[in-house]
């Protein structure tokens, strides 16, 4: 089914639309939370809950890209969980997460900015590089992919996704600079 | 865990960026299709498709977007290619470590190019060829108007070659086509593996057929795309070289298109012993 049709649905409070993004996107989700948290059966009740919180969140919104909504969605309680979860050891999203941490750790951002304006930030960075770089970046620090699963999803090999992972954190680490976000 | 904030920074991102395709490759005249060739290791065992097919190569995969939350449809190809020593290159190709290492030594983290990767226009597949100068690989000679040929040589940290392309395109009537050579060296230490990209809804069947030289020729042919055309990738592997056609034609033109198809395949010479 169209994304616009499974949002028609969600608009009218029809149940349909849970079952059909869960078909539609059910994997992709999965997919991300296995990536942040490492373990199958968390990974499913995090996609699950995800489920419902789109339920409550459409409407009023109205995604322009239901997979970008719902994997989004996914990630955010994923990112939540693992959080809270200090047990937690097997995540593959430990080397981009400290790759990040790197790039700008906490206390170097500047105290009024908040995560939205970074997020908007972010994507005039990214607007700025190759579609290369971009796409390469987004697998990375959005899905949380590792570098053999983006060399293989973009055919490059994994010392070109390193090496363009390496310049666009020196890139995006100058620019926040610039930007006024890191201090 | 420390969750690092840029992490949930990261996620409010444009969803178009999220939603983003593979980027298109700029040589791809064929609009949206998007072919890379890939130097990975794929842990995979690949031995019995090869067995079974007969082929040089073997259908790692193939997914369909919309499906298991695929958003592009595509394939992986796995080839079973000989690395070559270095030195069996004896062309003017010899040039290239000493380019690539001068890539290296001027590239910062500001530039907007990658090293290691060095790209050279040719007039003629001929020319490309000569360049390279392996004895192995065998030239292409049909009646069909040659549109330019790219030679990519790919590189290690000391300057080695370690991957060569030829791509030659042409063009016959409404059919348009991509001839490639793909070859290996010895410092290549991962397998050769092939992905074909599209941003479109389209499935890929397989099949197989003997060329008049005895090589298995693998053609994987796609479901129309949005503008009508339809295409297939024929892969043929010789002496160790993979060598790929890549067709795109309205469907109106799948005779001619399958005429060349056989026409290319059937000059592949016996290997001599």
């Amino acid at each position: 089914m169209e994304d616009g049709a499974i949002i028609e649905l969600y608009l009218a409070r029809d149940e349909r639309a849970i079952g059909e993004t869960e078909a539609k996107y059910g994997p992709l989700c999965r997919h991300v939370a296995d990536n942040l948290l490492g373990n199958t059966q968390d990974a499913e009740e995090c996609v699950n809950d995800a489920c419902l919180a789109l339920w409550d969140a459409i409407p009023p919104a109205r995604p322009r890209s239901l997979m970008a909504f719902a994997a989004g969605i996914t990630r955010n309680l994923a990112l939540k969980r693992l959080r809270h979860d200090t047990a937690q050891k097997r995540s593959a999203a430990l080397v981009p997460l400290s790759e990040l941490s790197e790039l700008l750790p906490d206390e170097s951002i500047a105290p009024d900015a908040g995560n939205e304006e970074i997020g908007r930030v972010i994507s005039g960075f990214l607007r700025r590089q190759s579609p290369e770089a971009r796409c390469v970046f987004v697998r990375r620090y959005w899905y949380f992919d590792s570098v053999s699963e983006i060399a293989v999803r973009y055919g490059f090999t994994e010392n070109k996704v390193k090496s363009l992972l390496f310049r666009a954190r020196n890139r995006l680490r100058d620019y926040l600079r610039k930007e006024g976000i890191s201090v | 865990m420390n969750i690092p904030r840029l992490a949930d920074a990261v996620g409010l991102i444009d969803e178009e960026l999220v939603a983003a395709r593979f980027p298109p490759q700029k040589r791809r005249p064929v609009r949206r299709v998007l072919i890379a060739a890939v130097c990975a290791v794929l842990l995979l065992g690949t031995l019995t498709a090869f067995a079974a097919s007969g082929a040089g190569t073997a259908l790692l995969a193939k997914f369909r977007k919309g499906e298991d939350g695929a958003f592009e449809s595509g394939y992986d190809i796995s080839a079973q290619l000989t690395p070559f020593p270095e030195d069996a290159l004896t062309g003017d190709i010899r040039e290239v470590p000493a380019l690539i290492r001068r890539q290296i030594e001027e590239t910062t983290v500001w530039s907007n190019w990658l090293p290691n990767n060095y790209v050279r226009e040719f007039e003629t597949a001929a020319q490309a060829l000569e360049y390279v100068g392996l004895e192995e690989l065998q030239p292409i000679r049909w009646a069909v108007k040659e549109t330019g040929t790219t030679l990519s040589v790919f590189g290690g940290k000391r300057g080695e070659i370690v991957t060569v392309s030829i791509m030659t395109s042409l063009r016959e009537g409404d059919v348009r086509l991509q001839a490639q050579a793909s070859l290996r060296t010895e410092n290549d230490s991962a397998d050769a593996a092939f992905g074909v990209r599209t941003t479109e809804d389209v499935d890929y069947t397989e099949e197989t057929f003997t060329a008049a030289g005895g090589f298995t020729c693998h053609v994987i042919r796609s479901t129309a795309l949005e503008s009508g055309n339809v295409t297939y990738d024929a892969y043929l592997v010789r002496a160790g070289i993979l060598y790929t056609l890549h067709a795109a034609y309205p469907p109106s033109a799948a005779p001619l298109a399958d005429e060349l198809l056989h026409t290319w395949a059937d000059q592949f010479e016996p290997e001599k012993r």
